[in-house]
Order: C-alpha cells, then sequence, then structure tokens
C-alpha cells in the first residue's frame, strides 16, 4: 500500500512539474532526464545503488586585470565555460560513502568535475553528464567498500549521520545574467588606479589587481530539490609595501568588493583610499616600535572585523571529523582545522560575554545602507538560506553547517558555499554598548587600573590573502607553527595615552589572542561597521580541495561581517620578531 | 620530487598566436633602453660593493595568449590574455666560482632548482618597468651575497667535486632588434573549424573524451646583460591539438593524438586534410578497442621516424644536456664517451635551432638566440657513430668552456642546457621495404613469431638521476606486430623502455623517409619547445612493459540516447 502511495505523490510531482519544465532550459532538462535515469537504472551488478546524486553546472565567465606603477602586468579573458561537477552517495543517510578519508583520494575525483558544451544541444549535454556520473558513481563504491573496511575494526562511538535529511527546496534566481564591463575599460581603471603610488618613491612595491566574474550556477539533485543562482562578483584590492627606516617590511592594502563593476567606489573615490593608505605606509617608515605590551586593546573598525574573521570564525563553521585508518593525516596543514575545532565540544557554553551575540544571515541585503555581499537565497546544497542565531547571550547555540552533520548540529543552516561551509553575513551584536567616547574612557580606565602609561589601539590588521609576498600568500597549506601567530600583524595601531593624544606605532604582532580571549571582551561599541573579506570554504578532510578547484570555481567566496569596536582586557603586542632585510642600497630611480 | 622526471613531453602544450599588436615599435626600443639604463645603474653600484657583482641580466618575456577549445562537435570556451614576466640573472663572485654554484646536500644536490622567480613587469609604462627592476635587483643582490657566503663554506666543507669547471662562461656580446610581431586570430573562424573538427566523434557512444583546442601565442622577449648584449625577439607560435579517447572492455584507456604547428596561421593544414586525420582518429580508435593486448616482450622492432625522434630526444638528448654532466647527482652516462663510438658509424645526431623548416613542417625547436643572450649554433653531438660534444647552456663543464646556445627557459625559471631541433641523420639510408625485410630477418634468426612497428607516440619520460634506475621509458599509441609473413597487426598496451647505452648498442639500420614532432619538452627549467626529425630505425632488441592501466570499468549504463 505504501509503494503505491509514493507512486501517486511522484506521479503528481511530475505532473505538476512537466508545465514548468517545458519552459525550462535543455541544459537543465539534461540533468534531470540523466538525473532520472541514474536513480532508476546505474547499478553495478551486486553493489548498491547510489540512494542520492546531485549536479552542479557552474557557468561563468572570468576576467582579470593586473597592473603596477600606472604599467599593465598581466591581463586575462575567458568566455564562458561551463563545468559540471557530481555528487553520487551509496549507503544511506547514516553510513555512507563520505566523510573518509585516505590517500588514495578522498575527495570528488577528477572524472566526476567534466567541461560541458556552451551550446544547448540535449544529446552532448547527457553524454557528459552520464560520463561523469559514472565515474561518480564508482569512486563513490570504491569509498564506501574502502570506508566500511576500516569501521569493521572500530566502534562508533558517537553516531552521527553522513548525510542530514532535509526539505526539498525549489528556486530560480529570476535576475538577468548580467555583462562584464569592457576589458580595455577595466585595464584603464586598474593602470590609472595604480598610477597613484606613482612619484612616492617610499613605497617600494605596489599593485592594483581586478578580478571579475559572472556566474550562475544549476542545481539539481535526486531528491527533488534545484535551483539556478546567480553569483556575480568583483573585487578590487591596491597592495603596497615598503620597509621601515630600520628595514622592517611593511605591507598595507585597499580592498574594494561589489557584485558588479558599477558597483565599485568610483574612481576618485578609490583612488582617494589608495592615497590615504600610502601616505599612512610612508608615515609608518618612521614611527616607533612597542617594545613588548600587555594590557587593554581596543580593535576598531577593519581590525575588529579582522580578528573575528581570522580567530572566530573557523572556529564556527562545522566540519565533521572524517573517518580514516589513521589520524595523521588529520593535521596535515589546513586540512586540520575541522577536526581540531574547539568549538564542536562547546555548544551550550559560553564563548562570548553575555552582551554579546551572533548572527549568520545571508538574506539580509543591506545595513545601514551599506550593501552586504555575503548573501544568497539558496546555499550550494540546495538548501535555503535563513538566519542562524550562532551566540545568543553568549553561549553558542550552534555552529554554520552544511549537510554534513556534526554532534549537536544535526540539520544544515543553510551554509554550504564553495566546498564546504562559509558564514555568509556574520553579524557580532552587542546588546546595549558604548559610544566612542566611553569606550576609549573604558580603555584609559583599564590602563590606569594596570598602571600603565598608554593603552593600544589598532584600527587594521593585515590579511593572509592581501600581501605581496608570495611566502606569506602560500602560508596557509603550511602546518601551523606552535608559537606562531594566528593573526596577522598589525598594519595601524596607536599608542593612546591618558591625555587622548594617540601615537602611531611602526609594526606590532599580536600574541595569545585565541577564540577563548572573546570571552574576556570587556565592551563593544553601540554601532556597527561593515567589512567584506573573502573566505576559502574547506571540506576539511579532502587533500583534493587543495589541489582542484571545489565544486564551484570562486573557490573564495565573499564574506560581509558587520561588527562592534571591541575591547579587550588583557592582549600581547609585540615588536615583530625575525631579521630584518638591510634599506635598498642602489636609490629609486 | 628529488628525482625529477626529464623530458616528459606534453604534446598538448603552447604555440601560436595572438590578437593584439604586441608594441607598435619600430626602430625606437624604450624598453631595452630602460632595461639597460636600469642595468648600467646597478652594475654601477653593486659591483662597487664590499661583495661585489660581476655579471647582471635582465630578461622580459611578454605571452599574448588566445586559446579556443571544443569537444564533441561544441564550442567549450575561449580564453585570451597577456603576461610579462621578468628574469634576473645577478652573480657575485666570480666566473670561477659564483653564488649560483650548487651548494650539496649530502648526496648532491640539496635542494630543488626549481624555483619560479619571475616577476611581473609592466612594459608599456618604462619608469614603472625601472622601478620594479630596481627593487628586484636588490633584493636578488642581496641574496646573492648571502648565498655566495654559503656556497664558499660548501667548498670547503665538502669533498672536491668530480667536475672542477666553473660556474658560467665568458661570451661575446650579441645585437639584434627583430620587429614586433602583432598578429590576429579570427575567433569566430576557428571556434566553427573546431566545432567541425570534432564533430565527427559526436557519432561514437564509446569515444569518451575529445578536444580540439587551437592555441595561440606570440612571444617577445627583451634582454639585455652586463656584457653589452642587447636583443629583442617577436615569435608566434600557433598550434591545433586534436585528441581522443576510448575504452577497452577490460578498462584500458586508449587515446589518439594529433597536433599540427606552425609559426604562421596560414600554415596550419587545411580543413580537407585535418578531418581525414580525424577519420583516421576514428578508425584508429575502434580499431584500437578491439586490438589484442601484447605481453611483455624483448625482440626486434621499427620505430617510424616521429617514433625515433621521440625515442632518440628522451634516450640521447636529455643525457647530452651540458649541465647535467657536472650534478654530483645525475648519472653522466655519456660524460667519459666523448670521443668514442656510441652509434653505428652510419648515424650522426645534430641539435640545430637555426632551422626554422624542415620540407613543409616548421620546427618549433627554432629560435635565433637563447635565454641567456647567447647566439643559437648548429651542435654535431654525434659524428659519423662518435660522441663529439654537448648542449651547452653558460654553465661550463670539463673540456667545453663555451656556450653553445642551448641555454633555455620557461619565463620565470632558472635556464639550463636544453634541446632545440634534433636531427639523426644516416648516411646509408635504406628503403622502407629494406627496413622491413631486415627487420623479418631478424625476427626469423631469433626464433621469434613476430617483430614490433612502433608507428606513432604520444611522448615519453626518462630519468637521468643517480637515485633511481636510469631508463626511459616512451609511450606508444599504435604499435603493430610485424609477422614473419609480413602481415601487419594492430596492438595495444606496451610502453616502450629500456636503458640507454644497452637500446643505442641495438640501433642498426635506418630508411630513408623522415618522420618528425613538433612538443613541448619539460624538465627543470619549465617547459620548452623542441622538435625532432629522424628517419624510421631497426633496433635490434627492444624491450616493452605493460602499460599502466585504468582499473575503471567502461561505463555501466549504455550511452543515453542507445
Amino acid at each position: 500500500m505504501k509503494g503505491i502511495c509514493v507512486c501517486l505523490l511522484s506521479l503528481i510531482l511530475l505532473l505538476v512539474g512537466s508545465a514548468i519544465e517545458a519552459q525550462e532550459r535543455v541544459l537543465v532538462r539534461a540533468m534531470k532526464d540523466e538525473l532520472t535515469r541514474t536513480m532508476e537504472k546505474l547499478q553495478l551488478e551486486g553493489m548498491q545503488k547510489p540512494y542520492f546524486v546531485a549536479y552542479w553546472v557552474h557557468e561563468t565567465r572570468t576576467m582579470g586585470v593586473a597592473a603596477s606603477l600606472g604599467g599593465l602586468l598581466n591581463r586575462g579573458e575567458s568566455s564562458a565555460n561551463r563545468l559540471l561537477s557530481v555528487e553520487v552517495r551509496v549507503g544511506d543517510h547514516n553510513l555512507d560513502n563520505t566523510r573518509f578519508f585516505d590517500l588514495s583520494g578522498g575527495g570528488p575525483g577528477f572524472g566526476s568535475i567534466r567541461g560541458l558544451p556552451l551550446a544547448d544541444d540535449y544529446k552532448e549535454l547527457r553524454r557528459q553528464i552520464w560520463l561523469a556520473t559514472d565515474s561518480a558513481y564508482k569512486q563513490a563504491l570504491d569509498q564506501f567498500a574502502k570506508k566500511r573496511a576500516v569501521l569493521q575494526n572500530k566502534t562508533r562511538v558517537e553516531k552521527i549521520p553522513d548525510f542530514s535529511v532535509e526539505n526539498p527546496y525549489r528556486f530560480t534566481d529570476e535576475r538577468a545574467a548580467g555583462r562584464l564591463p569592457d576589458a580595455g575599460r577595466v585595464e584603464e581603471r586598474v593602470k590609472d588606479l595604480s598610477a597613484v603610488f606613482k612619484g612616492m618613491p617610499d613605497i617600494f612595491s605596489s599593485n592594483v589587481q581586478a578580478n571579475l566574474r559572472l556566474g550562475t550556477t544549476y542545481y539539481v539533485n535526486s531528491e527533488g530539490s534545484s535551483f539556478s543562482r546567480r553569483s556575480p562578483g568583483v573585487s578590487v584590492r591596491a597592495l603596497a609595501g615598503t620597509q621601515a627606516v630600520d628595514g622592517t617590511e611593511l605591507e598595507d592594502f585597499v580592498a574594494a568588493y561589489g557584485r558588479r563593476w558599477e558597483d565599485l567606489p568610483d574612481r576618485e573615490e578609490l583612488a582617494g583610499q589608495v592615497r590615504v593608505m600610502a601616505e599612512r605606509l610612508v608615515r609608518r617608515r618612521k614611527a616607533e616600535f612597542v617594545g613588548r605590551y600587555n594590557g587593554p586593546m581596543l580593535f576598531e573598525g577593519q581590525a575588529a572585523a579582522e580578528l573575528v574573521n581570522q580567530v572566530l570564525v573557523p572556529r564556527l563553521l562545522a566540519l565533521p571529523t572524517p573517518v580514516t585508518d589513521g589520524p595523521r593525516f588529520l593535521s596535515f596543514g589546513g586540512l586540520g582545522a575541522g577536526p581540531s575545532n574547539p568549538f564542536l565540544d562547546k555548544l551550550g557554553a559560553r564563548v562570548l560575554p553575555r552582551f554579546l551575540g551572533i548572527i549568520d544571515d545571508p538574506t539580509v541585503e543591506t545595513h545601514e545602507q551599506v550593501p552586504l555581499l555575503g548573501g544568497y537565497k539558496v546555499d550550494n546544497e540546495g538548501v535555503p538560506a535563513g538566519e542562524t542565531r550562532v551566540v545568543e547571550r553568549g553561549i553558542l547555540k550552534t555552529l554554520l553547517a552544511t549537510r554534513s552533520p556534526v554532534s549537536g548540529v544535526l540539520n544544515s543552516t543553510g551554509n554550504r558555499r564553495g566546498a564546504g561551509p562559509a558564514p555568509s553575513n556574520l553579524f557580532l551584536v552587542p546588546r546595549g554598548g558604548m559610544n566612542q567616547e566611553e569606550l576609549r574612557e573604558e580603555l584609559l580606565a583599564l590602563v590606569q587600573e594596570r598602571g600603565l602609561d598608554f593603552g593600544i589601539v589598532v584600527r587594521r590588521l593585515g590579511n593572509p590573502q592581501m600581501t605581496l609576498s608570495r611566502e606569506r600568500r602560500f602560508r596557509f597549506i603550511l602546518p601551523e607553527e606552535s608559537g606562531r601567530s594566528n593573526v596577522e600583524p598589525a598594519t595601524l595601531a596607536f599608542k593612546l595615552f591618558p591625555d587622548g593624544r594617540e601615537e602611531l606605532i611602526r609594526k606590532a604582532e599580536l600574541l595569545g589572542v585565541s577564540e577563548s580571549s572573546f570571552r574576556e571582551i570587556v565592551a563593544a561599541s553601540k554601532t556597527l561597521t561593515t567589512h567584506h573579506t573573502t573566505y576559502r570554504p574547506q571540506q576539511g578532510f579532502s587533500l583534493s580541495s587543495l589541489f582542484l578547484p571545489s565544486s564551484d570555481p570562486m573557490s573564495s567566496t565573499v564574506v560581509s561581517l558587520v561588527v562592534p569596536q571591541l575591547l579587550f582586557e588583557d592582549v600581547t603586542l609585540k615588536r615583530p620578531s625575525g631579521d630584518v632585510p638591510h634599506l635598498p642600497l642602489i636609490a629609486h630611480p | 620530487m628529488r628525482s625529477p622526471r626529464r623530458g616528459i613531453l606534453f604534446p598538448t602544450l603552447l604555440v601560436a598566436a595572438a590578437m593584439l599588436a604586441g608594441h607598435p615599435v619600430r626602430g625606437a626600443t624604450p624598453v631595452l633602453d630602460a632595461m639597460k639604463e636600469e642595468l648600467q645603474r646597478s652594475v654601477e653600484t653593486l659591483s662597487k660593493q664590499p661583495t661585489p657583482l660581476y655579471f647582471l641580466s635582465y630578461e622580459i618575456t611578454e605571452t599574448l595568449r588566445v586559446s579556443l577549445g571544443a569537444s564533441f562537435g561544441h564550442f567549450s570556451g575561449s580564453s585570451q590574455g597577456r603576461r610579462r614576466l621578468a628574469d634576473i640573472d645577478l652573480r657575485v663572485g666570480s666566473y670561477d666560482l659564483d653564488n649560483t654554484h650548487t651548494i650539496r646536500g649530502r648526496f648532491g644536490r640539496s635542494a630543488m632548482r626549481f624555483d619560479l622567480r619571475g616577476v611581473e613587469v609592466p612594459v608599456d609604462d618604462v619608469q614603472a618597468l625601472r622601478s620594479i627592476l630596481w627593487r628586484q635587483t636588490d633584493k636578488r643582490y642581496k641574496e646573492a651575497v648571502e648565498r655566495l657566503a654559503r656556497v664558499k663554506a660548501d667548498v670547503k666543507i665538502k669533498v672536491e667535486e668530480e667536475d672542477q669547471a666553473g660556474d658560467f662562461t665568458a661570451e661575446k656580446p650579441e645585437q639584434l632588434v627583430e620587429e614586433s610581431i602583432s598578429m590576429a586570430v579570427d575567433q569566430a573562424l576557428w571556434k566553427e573549424k573546431l566545432e567541425r573538427y570534432t564533430a565527427p566523434f559526436s557519432r561514437f557512444g564509446h569515444i569518451y573524451s575529445v578536444s580540439a583546442r587551437l592555441s595561440a601565442n606570440v612571444e617577445t622577449r627583451w634582454y639585455v646583460n652586463s656584457e653589452g648584449t642587447r636583443i629583442r625577439t617577436s615569435q608566434p607560435y600557433y598550434r591545433l591539438f586534436i585528441s581522443a579517447l576510448t575504452k577497452a572492455e577490460d578498462g584500458m584507456e586508449l587515446p589518439r593524438y594529433e597536433s599540427f604547428f606552425s609559426f604562421t596561421p596560414e600554415g596550419l593544414p587545411e580543413d580537407d586534410s585535418i578531418l581525414k586525420v580525424v577519420e583516421e582518429m576514428v578508425q584508429d580508435l575502434e580499431a584500437l578497442r578491439v586490438a589484442p593486448v601484447v605481453d611483455p616482450y624483448t625482440g626486434p622492432a621499427i620505430l617510424s621516424g616521429r617514433a625515433s625522434a621521440v625515442f632518440f630526444h628522451e634516450i640521447l638528448g636529455h643525457r647530452v644536456e651540458g649541465h647535467r654532466q657536472k650534478e654530483e647527482d645525475d648519472a653522466q652516462t655519456f660524460k667519459k664517451m666523448v670521443n668514442r663510438k656510441v652509434l653505428p658509424e652510419t648515424f650522426s645526431v645534430v641539435f640545430d635551432p637555426t632551422v626554422r623548416r624542415i620540407e613543409s613542417m616548421d620546427l618549433v625547436g627554432f629560435y635565433r638566440f637563447d635565454n641567456q643572450g647567447v647566439k643559437a649554433q648548429r651542435v654535431p653531438v654525434i659524428e659519423n657513430g662518435i660522441l663529439k660534444n654537448f648542449l651547452m647552456s653558460r654553465t661550463p663543464v670539463e673540456g667545453f668552456s663555451r656556450s653553445n646556445g642551448h641555454g633555455r627557459k620557461q619565463a620565470g625559471l632558472s635556464p639550463v642546457a636544453r634541446q632545440s631541433n634534433l636531427f639523426v641523420e644516416v648516411s646509408k639510408p635504406r628503403s622502407s621495404e629494406e627496413l622491413e625485410g631486415l627487420l623479418i630477418d631478424l625476427v626469423n634468426r631469433a626464433g621469434k613469431s613476430f617483430g614490433l612497428f612502433f608507428e606513432d607516440v604520444q611522448g615519453g619520460f626518462t630519468s637521468t638521476g643517480r637515485s633511481r634506475p636510469n631508463a626511459f621509458n616512451v609511450l606508444p599509441v599504435m604499435v603493430y606486430r610485424i609477422h614473419s609473413d609480413g602481415r601487419k597487426e594492430l596492438v595495444r598496451g606496451v610502453d616502450l623502455i629500456g636503458t640507454p647505452l644497452t637500446t643505442f648498442s641495438k640501433i642498426t639500420a635506418a630508411d630513408n623517409r623522415l618522420g618528425a614532432f613538433n612538443g613541448i619538452c619539460g624538465a627543470e627549467s619549465g617547459g620548452v619547445p623542441v622538435a625532432g626529425v629522424s628517419p624510421a630505425v631497426l633496433v635490434s632488441q627492444i624491450e616493452v612493459q605493460k602499460k599502466m592501466k585504468s582499473q575503471e570499468r567502461a561505463p555501466i549504463l549504455p550511452a543515453p540516447w542507445d
């Protein structure tokens, strides 16, 4: 009887579906038809059938331009291209082929990602989807067999399902695909912006890069979810570096993000920002160091956002611990982030002071007229976007999750972006809060209490992706060194004296700031400021996520952070350690 | 990674043309002038330092590229771009011992030489260019001073090096300013052509991947050094690459590749001839799927001209690259064999980058100056069977104190001795029929039931280090059994393997029909364009081993339209 009901139901769905499908693109029809055939017929003799199949097709166009001192460094453009990626799961929701890591290839294989023709040729689209599915299915069987073999010798202490059950959801993005601006125009703009550094001999190196992307993702899965989603994005960043009078290397940057080229600040405004940054850098060359400081510290604006981004955000993500035949792989570079996340055991614990909460909300479009860029209507697994209250009154309530559950977070929060979980628009919300004057007074009161001569105000922090140094840029793939600061150096910080006087600091390292430091926040400002940054979502345990462009070609996603100023009671700040290179021997040309 | 696979041929890569005018410079050479000025400024200051600079060169490579692709009759996308990379060679110390000297680990080389250090520079704004060169030169100088100190310590602490040649050769200044070449790829036309070339494959459900790609590059290089050399060259490359793949029932992946190269877009073959090749590819794939698998075998074989050219590139070419004769971890197969017989006396092998074209085929290993500002030269490496010379960059080797214009690299890497156009020349060629007759004689005499004919190869690789067997591997695509009655039978599933000296001693005869390949050769200084030309060669004994085989079955479900 039950069987008949199911049949009737799916018949109705089919009927309802067909009206919509008639207007659907050939591409989506090919995806759906091959999906249906796969679920009905794909089975290797004597092996399990897939219980879940999903297809993503990413249509993208990209453009990139870089210039230095008014001259072009490189320029590249690609026409539209289509990339299919396939997910096949065998087993069941409780135990399937995913969440398994072995060195023979933990993640999606190369075979399950294929280029598709740009033309809407139904037969050729079917051919590629068929071949990719076949490859993904065989890999899934292989992984599942290996995983079960490993589990045979183990008792699973925590029985967490491998895949969450979610309601089917459909979404069609009605927005037009948009266009990229003329490459020549972008080139002129980037060259023009990079020319700001001309005639500034105290800036030793600089460049400006623009990246533009148009993207549409089509998704269908075997549970009846499907979506189309546009995700255009542009960014411009200006990086500058120099050496202080003692040789210390100094860097700073300006970054602007938008959805479309037109969204970026206009020429004058951006050039102004770049000029201010360059002048700041020049002033820092002759500023003083602080030997060592232990005491209260106020993080304002960008520095507060970066601190949250670098220290707190990675802890808010639910990355499941994979099954593996040896835990030794898990500490492999950035792959270790998931399994070692202390917040996995902190659900219900206090992680922030009572007056602070954290909300992630991809559906909010602006904050005080400033557009937020981390938003979307549906996440990468077809889960509708919605508000997630991560921390309430200082208590950790949940983590930002995909459909791969962790203990205590058994359902997706709609935060799958790229290959893994990532925040969208993240709000750190104070209850009450102080105004600017009160915060500074509070800082100075703490300074007095500690018997210090001055307090520290940090306005800007570096960002690991915003650097001219190749070594620093690739540091994320190296294993974490003990003793290395987990926060980028402060690029704009001041001593604040009791009389209100500020004194610029050349460069400073921050030590001992960890997720538990956030519990000790003394005060926050009433007003919030918005900052955009990029985050690279990871699956947490797949080697291939390092080498492959994750299923979404834009593997770094933009996150908008809306945060107050934050006053910490006790942070260590010191002069950067290590030897310092000599100043240039030859004068600037 | 310590023993890089050298000489892997990626027949896919590079080539050809660009859509935008490079730099509209006629006569005037503002980029060279700016480089020269900045170079002089640096030399003046840095040669007066306590550790003086003795050599400095700047090379800027601008690559304009357009690439278009199609699969199964449909356009799959295009990309285009331009990029400028500067490479700086800065030396402190002396020609005899400088900062680039190898610092030895316990067993030889201490660290990987593969360091990508090119810096992006603008060339349309000479002030900007000079600023970046200034900054980078200063950085390099400091690194060089530090490294020279380490080099000097290493030389004192470790055992004496086997090769006592210095670190850098002195060369005479050169001057050449070529016109910048600008070119256009008609993207709409090529999109349509590529679709046409790949359409015939779509009839088949068991051809699993197909790609046709036009890749067009124009590479413009500016080079200046402190010895007075001043060069600008501009070279377009156009390559069309078609590949298709099927699978046998046992899971073996069976590819077919064809590539076409020319220095001009008009030089690529007409549609008719390409479509004919495509039809052959389709038929070959059909035949390969059902062809029998050969078991490991040793015995006589003929290598077609093209296969033989790849074979010589791998087993000989990489072993006569000069710098390998002094690396303490290299096997140095030929180092002590100079003036000794290594091939039959009817065989000569010449490397000649000055040849641009042979018969109707452009040779991609053509260039006028190498990446160290040394003029390209014809180098007879083997004359009448006797080893005479090595391919030399500006790294000297005992007995070879000058470069012969083979210091090559990919933009962003450091140059080493690399191959150019390889020519196998034979003084008493046979006809093809005679060669086949000789093969059958050998088969009969050895009491074998067949010999092998390698008609086409996709590439190969070889290892010249000491830490692993000094072997080569040539990857055939089309192999035939030649039975003693002369019958030809297509087979699959084997790679041609061997060690260099043994295999060389088995080379017996060659015919009078030349075959050739154009490819990209990868080694420690990156991918460089190389070509090879050879007649078909009879080898009295070769060895084949089983090919690596995919364990993945053919697709479970039939094609969706079946």
